[in-house]
């Protein structure tokens, strides 16, 4: 399954939602694909280290992943490639690898501040967008994901938007208008 | 000015990784540098819109330099992306 397309056309099911799409697999319109619970809200995670630890822990309790050791070493291991740290207290972590069940966005925010996650900008990150990628799920997937955030992240408003909200439901309703 | 084509062959296209490494290398010039796809142009300088623009791999991109440095910094931008910006 790709990251933002249904196998088959058919629509994930939780009732909610778009109608199916039939005879052809398309991109969900992602209205729904951010849940108001896979936005977390934490103070004082303090390091880039202790961030993407929690994020790792809160996607095997979500159930988006069956191994938080593994998940953190694959969100490290990216790191150790490239700071994925953004400008503005944004940062995009991303983690490919087995233990991944579904392909998903987690959304951190921390208002305190994390350091040491290598921004482009120097600045410490308050809001971490992070995809989670099951290891058979490469290509041209993960870079449109990547590439609409980084659409998003470019836009001024959006960013304003995505540091002063704290309700989850609208927190995740800023990222699913700009993924759809 | 000057421009050159090259193809882009990182099999999962200008993600974070090599858009970093090409905008980082060519903020080390002086000239203008654009990235030009079929369907945009986006500043070569900018992590950013290189990200957005979502360039899969196979794409031929156009990279246009304009200033001091231009042919250095198109000869380096080149190399890199036919090198597979550094994967």
């Amino acid at each position: 399954m790709g990251f933002f397309t249904m196998h088959d056309g058919q629509r994930r099911g939780d009732g909610a939602g778009p109608s199916e799409v039939e005879g052809q697999s398309a991109v969900a319109p992602a209205c729904e694909f951010v849940k108001a619970h896979q936005v977390i809200s934490a103070e004082g995670l303090a390091t880039r280290d202790n961030a993407l630890l929690h994020l790792a822990r809160v996607a095997v309790d979500l159930g988006l992943a069956t191994d938080a050791d593994e998940l953190y070493r694959a969100f490290i291991a990216r790191e150790v490639e490239g700071d994925t740290g953004m400008v503005d207290g944004f940062a995009v972590p991303h983690a490919k690898s087995p233990s991944v069940c579904e392909a998903s966005v987690l959304i951190l925010k921390d208002p305190v501040g994390i350091e040491g996650w290598g921004t482009m900008d120097d600045l410490p990150v308050t809001v971490a967008i992070a995809l989670l990628i099951p290891e058979v799920n490469a290509g041209t997937s993960h870079l449109m994901v990547l590439s609409k955030v980084a659409e998003a992240l470019m836009d001024d408003a959006f960013r304003a938007a995505m540091k002063a909200e704290d309700e989850p439901e609208l927190v995740a309703a800023l990222v699913n208008d700009r993924l759809a | 000015m000057v421009s050159e084509k090259a193809t882009l062959i990182n099999p999962q296209g200008l993600h974070m990784r090599p858009a970093g490494l090409f905008a980082s290398t060519m903020g080390k010039f002086a000239c203008d540098v654009t990235v030009v796809t079929p369907d945009k142009e986006v500043n070569g300088k900018s992590p950013m819109a290189l990200m957005a623009a979502g360039i899969p791999c196979g794409t031929e991109v156009e990279v246009k330099c304009d200033g001091a440095d231009e042919a250095e910094a198109l000869a380096q931008a080149i190399e890199l992306i036919k090198s597979g910006l550094g994967e």
